[in-house]
């Protein structure tokens, strides 16, 4: 089929329009997720901190959802003029739930040290978390683009991106979580 | 641990963690500043500071 000339410069424009929308689709949050945020902003730096995106969403009782945490981690990632926390510990430190940090942990520290990358029910039994929970932490650290899918990697499939193998200078993948008796949990750093 | 020993000194205070080196997870909890329970057994916690 060939493409009239006079139909690319609008083809061009509705590609553009297209490309914004979704992009705008992404920064916009709904008004829920909009809470998380607020009560995050509220409660970062107080007692050292970092609280993350899983801690905020179980305290405002908004239903588990790793898309909406996904959202609103992205959102942070994508938004360091939010909070001085977000620009001094790092988006990683906020987005990430234990799990994950612990799995990013494992691959990281497989691939530093030159050892074969472990398998989904390697990590599942070294970790006491169910296989699906493995597949789930490392399908969320390759949507932030901490780990991408490699089929040369061996293990469970997934390389370390480059800038994540020598995290330690960061708090990344650290996490020190503080239940209090009255119910309130946060992340200090 | 400065918390546990100051703002929340008169609290109990459970702590999860886990060390950079390796994948075991650490339970700590606190009862007005002291350690009353540690998961796993082998955790070794060391007092001090200045």
């Amino acid at each position: 089929m060939k493409t009239k000339p006079w139909l690319l410069p609008l083809m061009t424009l509705l590609l553009l329009v297209t490309n914004a929308s979704a992009a705008k689709d992404q920064a916009q949050l709904n008004s829920q997720e909009q809470k998380v945020i607020d009560y995050l902003v509220e409660d970062w730096g107080e007692d050292y901190g970092v609280t993350s995106v899983d801690i905020a969403m179980n305290a405002l009782k908004v239903a588990p959802s790793d898309e909406t945490r996904f959202r609103i981690g992205n959102y942070i990632k994508a938004h360091p003029e939010l909070h001085e926390v977000i620009r001094r510990w790092g988006w990683v430190t906020l987005v990430l739930t234990p799990d994950e940090k612990l799995i990013a942990r494992a691959l990281i520290n497989a691939q530093r040290d030159s050892r074969p990358a472990p398998s989904v029910s390697e990590l599942a039994k070294a970790l006491f978390i169910k296989e699906s929970g493995i597949k789930r932490g490392l399908a969320m650290l390759g949507r932030y683009e901490i780990l991408k899918k490699d089929s040369k990697a061996g293990g469970a499939g997934y390389a370390v991106m480059p800038r994540y193998i020598k995290w330690e200078p960061r708090l990344d993948f650290v996490f020190h979580k503080v239940s209090l008796d009255n119910g309130r949990q946060f992340n200090t750093n | 641990m400065l918390l546990v020993s100051s703002k929340f000194a008169n609290e109990r205070v459970t702590i999860e963690d886990s060390s950079p080196e390796s994948m075991a997870r650490i339970r700590l909890t606190f009862d007005k500043g002291k350690v009353i329970s540690e998961e796993p057994a082998s955790t070794v916690f060391f007092l001090g500071g200045g």
